[in-house]
């Protein structure tokens, strides 16, 4: 299995190419342009670098969400047009931010900055979904966190929004900088474990768009297997 | 105009149902008013009278749009967080220029896109357990003054 994904929910971009579980190519910018001039040339140079070319792909995965909506929009969009017939996954972006900080034995913490003083974030404890994603005030979150007891990691570029807070909180560190954009072999490494997540590329959407009810309900089954 | 005031949400869900009644396609409600005006309430009470599933209607956690089936397809818009000239890329025109209803809330954020759609104006004004005045601006059907005396929701003025 070839599989393909696809970043732009944040100010920062990110394509990469994984091979049955080895990770061939990964490119990650983060220069001021807008996602949708950068991201096909990104995965053009992964394909490239990884001398593998796009109809060798057989799946494409793509972080839906939170985060920035016009991101988020170029990302799903491109993935569709890339997808034609192949398999497609939506991967949260909180968990695929998560994912990079696999095997930290406290809480993840993933956090982007929502506007309007929130926070999208949610929190993992050994992979286990122990917050789900949210939208909420910054300090609503810290209050949650506190109720786990164990030193957290903060991931996520809203850990970089809200540097001091989280420092002067008491709740724990700061993951380095590589930690703070998500790259998007975290976003490979998700889908290709969850074959009964994968659509058809006409049925991708981006979280921000909620379907009706019945059909989110059979989604979240299928997701939570 | 015309202006009604409900003492309790289930007034205010009752009102949107009634109005419900009398939407049409391609129908675009703006839903004014601050945090805690009663908008999400009133959306329920849309869901309810074109016969959706009211129970799910709530305020969104990160969802810009969401849409529930019913005799017209409800399509409810949270854009509270959405930043400037963001609506524009977003392609909600599909929406707005649709076959369902809308209900937007915080439509300041993409008045620009909304100002050609078949729009209607709906202004809560209040906060907390309290009354609140409800304004209905550019409303071809009002609901008949014996059904909201039924659900004791006065007409102010
Ligand atoms: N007359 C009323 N109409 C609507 N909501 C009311 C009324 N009186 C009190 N409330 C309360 O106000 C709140 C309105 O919340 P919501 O509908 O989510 O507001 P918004 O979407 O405008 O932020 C609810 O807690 C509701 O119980
Ligand atoms: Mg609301």
């Amino acid at each position: 299995m070839l599989c393909l994904s696809l970043d732009a929910s944040s100010l920062s971009a990110s394509a990469a190419l994984n091979e049955d579980g080895v990770l061939l190519a990964e490119t990650y910018v983060q220069n001021g342009l807008t996602h949708s001039t950068s991201l096909l040339p990104m995965v053009d140079g992964c394909l490239r670098a990884a001398g593998r070319q796009m109809d060798q792909v057989t799946l494409v995965a793509v972080a839906a969400g939170p985060g920035s909506f016009t991101g988020v929009r170029i990302a799903v969009t491109t993935a569709m047009g890339l997808a034609g017939e192949r398999p497609c996954a939506c991967v949260n972006t909180l968990e695929a931010l998560a994912r990079g900080a696999e095997g930290f034995p406290g809480p993840v913490c993933p956090m982007l900055d929502a506007r309007a003083g929130q926070v999208y974030a949610s929190a993992y404890l050994g992979g286990r979904e122990v917050i789900a994603p949210t939208a909420c005030k910054l300090e609503e979150y810290l209050d949650a966190l506190r109720e786990l007891h164990a030193p957290c990691l903060f991931v996520g570029d809203g850990a970089r929004a809200y540097r001091e807070r989280l420092e002067t909180s008491g709740l724990g560190s700061i993951a380095g900088p590589s930690l703070l954009g998500l790259h998007a072999s975290f976003i490979c490494q998700i889908a290709m474990e969850r074959p009964q997540t994968w659509t058809q590329a006409a049925a991708l959407r981006p979280i921000y768009l909620r379907a009706p009810s019945a059909e989110r309900a059979r989604k979240e089954r299928e997701q939570h297997g | 105009m015309c202006v009604y005031v409900t003492s309790c949400e289930e007034q205010t869900e009752a009102l949107a149902a009634l109005l419900a009644e009398g939407s049409k396609p391609g129908d675009v409600l703006l839903l004014e008013g601050g945090l805690g005006a009663g908008k999400t309430a009133f959306v329920r009470g849309l869901a309810r009278g074109l016969g959706a599933d009211a129970s799910e209607v709530s305020s969104p956690t990160f969802a810009l749009l969401h849409i529930y089936p019913g005799r017209l397809t409800l399509c409810h818009f949270d854009l509270y967080r959405l930043g400037p000239g963001e609506a524009e890329e977003l392609g909600f025109e599909e929406y707005f220029f649709g076959t369902g209803v809308c209900a937007v809330e915080w439509p300041d954020r993409a008045a620009s896109l909304l100002s050609g759609a078949r729009t209607r104006t709906v202004r809560l004004e209040g906060s907390g357990e309290d009354t609140r005045t409800i304004k209905l601006e550019g409303f071809d059907a009002l609901p008949e003054p014996g059904r909201l005396l039924a659900l004791g929701i006065r007409r102010a003025q």
